[in-house]
């Protein structure tokens, strides 16, 4: 009776202890994963939005008519299975130093793809003075 | 004797258990899960850790920030107005959302004239404009300001 209650206890400290040790591997396995993947996704948003940058340049009637379309393909992103979100706001200064939001254009996903999507950003002066910031999001999408 | 067999002998001496079976692998399983989880731990800290890096991209960033608020020369007036509370409000504008930064403004031989930062900044994974100068109408001398910001 006695070996047999030892044995239950032993049994359920040895289930414990394996959940906790599988758990820890699965989080340590999808960290290293996610630490692999983030120079690429890096990159890739930082292509999209650099290219975004070379074909508006600072030209306020180009970034006017310009739309956030992304598509496979369209940039050179590097890889399918790379989801890519854009936004691009646009701001004045008066004198004074008050920052106005002109515009905000977002696509073609509406939110940030997730936790683990990186993010590039960049800058533009355009020719009526304006500034433009272009955020770039990559995610993998499985 | 064997080793693995001492914890139960030792408890067995001691009138803990009557087989020592029961509790030898008790002890075994314990040992066990201590040591797999010691060793998957050591390997996590080893094998990912990755020393957090500056992002080149925002120190571009930082730099392109302080060319459009000195682009009608509203920086060099918040700067001489010590006006931290305007700078604030319109770097924070500019800034990506949950983007950390700090200001520095130096004289001209990098004697550091005043300073701010907003909460949360790190300099650990920071990046930092180049140092950008600032002229005024009432200071002959120019101010030296550089821009970091952290994710």
């Amino acid at each position: 009776m006695d070996q047999a209650f030892e044995a239950a206890i032993a049994f359920a400290i040895f289930v414990a202890a394996f959940s906790v040790s599988q758990y820890t591997a699965v989080a340590v396995y999808e960290s290293s994963m996610n630490r692999l993947s983030e120079p690429r996704l890096e990159a890739a948003a930082c292509i999209v939005a650099s290219e975004i940058l070379l074909q508006n340049g600072n030209s306020s009637e180009k970034w006017s008519s310009w739309e956030p379309v992304y598509e496979t393909g369209y940039y050179f992103s590097p890889a399918s299975g790379v989801g890519v979100a854009i936004r691009a706001t646009c701001y004045s200064l008066d004198p004074s130093g008050v920052v106005t939001i002109l515009w905000t254009k977002q696509g073609p996903s509406q939110e940030p793809l997730g936790r683990y999507a990186q993010k590039y950003v960049d800058g533009v002066i355009l020719e009526d003075g304006t500034f433009v910031r272009v955020e770039a999001y990559a995610s993998d999408i499985f | 004797m064997d080793s693995r067999m001492r914890p139960a002998a030792l408890l067995h001496m001691r009138g803990w258990s009557k087989g020592g079976k029961g509790v030898a692998l008790i002890f075994d399983c314990m040992v066990a899960c201590v040591i797999i989880i010691a060793g998957l731990a050591a390997y996590s800290s080893v094998a990912t850790h990755k020393p957090p890096g500056p992002d080149e991209g925002l120190g571009k960033y930082a730099t392109d920030v302080l060319t459009f608020l000195d682009s009608n020369g509203c920086l060099a007036r918040l700067i001489e107005g010590r006006d931290s509370l305007a700078l604030r409000k319109t770097i924070g504008e500019l800034l990506p959302e949950g983007a950390n930064y700090c200001l520095c403004v130096y004289s001209p031989y990098w004697e550091l004239e005043w300073s701010f930062s907003s909460q949360g900044f790190d300099w650990r994974n920071a990046a930092a404009s180049s140092p950008y100068l600032v002229f005024s109408e009432s200071k002959p001398e120019p101010y030296m300001v550089t821009l970091s910001i952290s994710k």
